[in-house]
């Protein structure tokens, strides 16, 4: 026998039996560090989470569960401290069911164990404190209160502002775990370390009040966070969102504010949302936010963002593809395009004749978009514009978004592309599909000057750039022009306001309809993504709506929220001279 | 006394048995069989069982006497595995059973031990295992002898019992490291079993979903809520134990408190201690077995020796690591300790064999 090989054997059992038995003894000395019957554990409270301006939008708030321990106490005694305790609680108005639930148990039930919980979680450091008082300025002396009333110390989360953060900030499950949003990514800095504690020094000292405990280990508490995200912009943006949803009569909505130049978030909310106070009497498809975990196909919003591109694009002789003075015709409203066996008709909502660059994206013509698609096609260059779509979207990085349930969106492979039809599709917003926050990201580099920018969230994040010029300045500029034409001219010129001077583009694109596997005819996607002001660009607000009825177009339904939160956030941040109202306004105004 | 050591540690653990089955079970079986002393009765039996097989066992101390007992034990355990596999009894989603008489037998168990007796006499004088010898002539022999082998494992595989193929084939992979067999085969071998195992467990999705399970933390599966509460009750144990009988765990928190996690049963109620003392007395077992194959001559016999301390300490370990929580459940049994005859019975005749060996050497 080969004394090496055996060796090689015996020393591998050795290894897997040490493995075994090392996390065997570990697992034993975890335990008495943790639990044993003489320590307890003392939860640790969750740090605050702030707002931009240091307003706290999630707390935890300590409550008390009380102990009754029984056995210690002669029968008189229970009675008596009974008697005490159901007072104190009468006085401060508790409910009557669990004032009769507390004497039940110190009736029968208290003989039969030897400890209980009351009032689990309902009490605050006051009331437990007004009972200690109670008992020991009673008439009948109790020689030894050591021991028989303790108290436990337990956090419950409160969200001041409710439904207002609901999906964006997540909640606190029953075990203290959180499943969504902010307060999962943050987790690990908020919710702190909890401590230890040897039971005695509790249960010993009178009525156990807190500050006389002896600590294997003192909890930590979680630190705070501040947010990017403003309150009061916040609660508007809900509003208005809320309004145009009902308005419309909409499935949900969605709608976010982000700082032009550095991309943090100002405001992002969606509609309709959760109380995360009571998270548990709402229905699970409300906790995630839809801005960031459904991939939507966002229509003529793309345009834009496909220009920037071909504008930049020289052919192999250095000549540019795309001028702005260009000019397509627009084929009266009704374009058909051979694609195989079956031929696809583009329509405009109008019947246009010719437009130049920034015509078509002013009045949002399918027709004229699927021209300039075709003719670069015929270039054959998949690849160029396949990379750009995929880091403006930021389809392949996993974008670096705080909030959990983010989805990477999908574009078909190029050598997968339909010729005479994938590429119109990106054009117009089809086919194409990622989070709404990316395309307010993408949007964005419109106003930053082709300035890809990572979405903030945490005040103590530094500015980011994936991209620094996606597209050239020149380019830029032009887009902003083209931007201004559309609130002025074109297809949300339903917003005008000729003090601020908005830019924007809208969307509305067709649902894609599972079950007839074609884009759907009734079910809608209008959206809007626009920045203000015009010349210095300070802010781009994103808005969309889901399934709006009766009226469908971006321009009438997703521009209109963008205008109210736009208006109000001018003047809160931008015009901050006090506006003096004159009786004439006021008259007009009714 | 020297000859009656591994005899005497038998004996301890046959009384630790049928105390730990007792502790674990008690509850359960009164529930089920309206007798609180039901199964450890029926542990009893297998004991007593287990006994005379290991007496007749050491009395086969001829070379020829074992090659007739291999033939035995090969056909009956092949036989067990293949009516198995045809009608056997489904128990926790996995047929590895055969009702007999009110019992359940377990045909892998005794294919273990013929497993490790056909590798043992495949091997030759030189302590190689050749299929064709210098002169290009084939050892029809051990082709047929490694043939049976690979079939054996995976019927045990399709079972489907990955736990107990693992050991098997970890045995007998250590017995061809063992064997001077060329180091290019032996090595070719272990990659391709390497390789199958990993197969294994990436296609099967239960399989995968035990192994992930390792590393994610949190309760709610079914995997991990195993897991979840065999560390707990050898939490609760923590370093002196609940006291025998004291343990709260087995009380229907913990699954099959009487065979897969009995380990964690006994941590429970006899601490640290009382395990690494239990641990300590199958390394006196292990040492045992160690120096009769160390001192035997016979190369054959001396491989069986090895294997099957190789065998043994692995499924020890491996059941403790289960109830620790560091490998994923496998559904093998504490050997000698847990409940259930079959693996009992087989184990005793394996030690039946070793003591035979070491009357041998004399």
């Amino acid at each position: 026998m080969n004394k090496l090989r055996l060796s090689i054997i015996i020393g591998l059992i050795v290894l897997f039996w040490g493995y075994i038995m090392f996390s065997y003894v570990r697992l034993i000395a975890n335990k008495s560090k943790k639990r044993s019957p003489y320590t307890e554990i003392q939860l640790a409270p969750r740090g605050d989470i702030l707002d931009s301006e240091g307003k706290i939008i999630a707390t935890s708030v300590a409550l008390f569960s009380s102990y009754f321990y029984t056995a210690r106490s002669s029968q008189e005694e229970v009675e008596y401290i009974r008697r005490a305790i159901s007072r104190v609680l009468v006085q401060r108005g508790f409910k009557r069911s669990l004032i009769r639930d507390f004497n039940y148990r110190c009736g029968e039930y208290a003989r039969k164990h030897r400890t209980f919980e009351f009032m689990s979680g309902e009490l605050d450091l006051d009331i437990h404190e007004e009972i200690i008082r109670s008992l020991a300025d009673g008439d009948v002396e109790i020689k030894d209160l050591r021991g028989k009333i303790y108290s436990k110390k337990n956090y419950r989360r409160f969200y001041p502002f409710g439904k207002r953060f609901g999906p964006i900030l997540g909640y606190i499950d029953q075990k203290g775990n959180p499943p969504y949003g902010l307060e999962r990514a943050y987790n690990k800095s908020l919710k702190g370390r909890e401590g230890i504690y040897f039971k005695n020094s509790v249960i010993s000292a009178v009525g156990g009040r807190w500050g006389k405990v002896k600590w294997v280990e003192e909890p930590q508490n979680g630190e705070e966070v501040k947010l990017t995200i403003d309150t009061v912009l916040q609660d508007l943006s809900y509003r208005f969102l809320g309004d145009a949803v009902k308005k419309y009569d909409a499935v949900s909505g969605c709608a976010v504010v982000i700082e032009t130049e550095t991309g943090k978030i100002r405001a992002f909310v969606n509609y309709p949302s959760f109380d995360p106070n009571n998270y548990s009497s709402y229905s699970i498809s409300l906790f995630q936010n839809t801005g960031v975990s459904s991939l939507l196909e966002v229509g003529s919003v793309m345009k834009p963002l496909v220009i920037g591109y071909l504008m930049d694009y020289t052919d192999a002789s250095g000549r540019k593809f795309l001028k702005p003075s260009d000019k397509y015709y627009c084929e009266k409203g009704k374009y058909k395009i051979p694609t195989g066996r079956k031929t696809r008709v583009i329509e405009d909502s109008e019947k246009f004749k010719t437009l130049d660059i920034a015509d078509i994206l002013a009045y949002s013509s399918n027709i004229g978009m699927a021209k300039i698609m075709q003719k670069y096609e015929d270039k054959g260059d998949k690849l160029g514009l396949y990379r750009y779509l995929i880091s403006l979207l930021n389809l392949k990085r996993s974008i670096k978004i705080d909030i959990p349930g983010y989805q990477k969106g999908v574009l078909k492979h190029y050598n997968k592309w339909t010729r005479n039809y994938s590429m119109i599709s990106f054009a117009i917003g089809h086919e194409i599909s990622a989070p709404f926050i990316n395309y307010v990201m993408a949007f964005n580099t419109i106003p930053a000057k082709g300035k890809l920018l990572r979405p903030l969230l945490k005040e103590s994040d530094p500015v980011e750039a994936f991209e620094n010029s996606i597209f050239s300045a020149a380019t830029a500029e032009f887009l902003q022009k083209a931007m201004a034409l559309v609130v002025d001219e074109g297809t949300g010129k339903n917003i005008r306001n000729a003090r601020i001077g908005f830019a924007g583009k809208t969307g509305t694109a067709r649902k894609w309809d599972r079950k007839s596997a074609s884009y759907s005819k009734e079910k809608y996607l209008a959206s809007f993504i626009g920045y203000f002001p015009r010349e210095n660009p300070k802010y781009t607000i994103g808005v969309f709506v889901d399934e709006p009825r009766e009226s469908i177009y971006g321009g009438s339904v997703a521009a209109p929220v963008f205008k109210q939160i736009a208006e109000r956030l001018y003047h809160m941040e931008l015009n901050k001279t006090t506006y003096i109202f004159k009786e004439k306004d006021i008259a007009s105004s009714k | 006394m020297r000859s009656r050591e591994i005899k005497f540690i038998l004996f301890l653990f046959t009384l630790l048995g049928l105390l730990c089955v007792f502790s674990s079970s008690a509850v359960f079986s009164f529930e089920q069989y309206g007798s609180k002393y039901m199964m450890v009765f029926k542990q009893f039996l297998f004991f007593a069982a287990g006994w005379v097989v290991f007496y007749l066992m050491q009395k086969f101390t001829g070379k020829k006497a074992i090659a007739a007992l291999t033939v035995f034990i090969t056909v009956v355990s092949m036989l067990g595995l293949i009516y198995v596999l045809i009608s056997g009894v489904r128990i926790n989603n996995a047929k590895r059973w055969i009702q007999f008489f009110g019992f359940t037998v377990q045909p892998s168990e005794f294919f273990k031990i013929s497993a490790l007796l056909l590798m043992a006499f495949s091997i030759n004088k030189q302590g190689k295992i050749i299929l064709r010898n210098k002169r290009g002539v084939w050892e029809w022999g051990n082709v047929f002898r490694l043939s049976i082998i690979i079939a054996g494992l995976a019927l045990v595989l399709v079972a489907p019992d990955m736990g107990t193929t693992v050991t098997i084939g970890a045995a007998l992979l250590a017995g061809l490291v063992f064997s001077k067999t060329n180091f290019k085969y032996t090595a070719g071998i272990l990659l391709i079993c390497a390789l199958l195992v990993v197969a294994f467990i990436y296609f099967s999705p239960y399989r995968r979903a035990r192994v992930v399970s390792m590393f994610k933390s949190g309760g709610g599966q079914t995997f991990n809520y195993q897991r979840f509460q065999s560390q707990n009750a050898i939490q609760k144990g923590g370093v002196f134990g609940k006291g025998i009988g004291r343990g709260r765990m087995k009380v229907f928190s913990l699954p099959e408190a009487w065979s897969d996690f009995i380990f964690s049963v006994i941590s429970e109620e006899v601490g640290l201690i009382g395990g690494i003392l239990l641990i300590g007395l199958y390394f006196l077992l292990f040492m045992r077995i160690y120096n009769i194959g160390n001192k035997t001559k016979d190369i054959q016999l001396k491989y069986f020796t090895l294997m099957f301390l190789v065998l043994l300490s692995m499924q020890v370990g491996f059941n403790i690591g289960v109830a620790v929580g560091v490998l994923p459940p496998t559904g093998m049994v504490l050997p000698l300790i847990s409940s259930g005859g079959s693996a009992l019975i087989a184990f005793m005749m394996g030690f039946g064999i070793c003591e035979a060996v070491r009357n041998r050497n004399g």
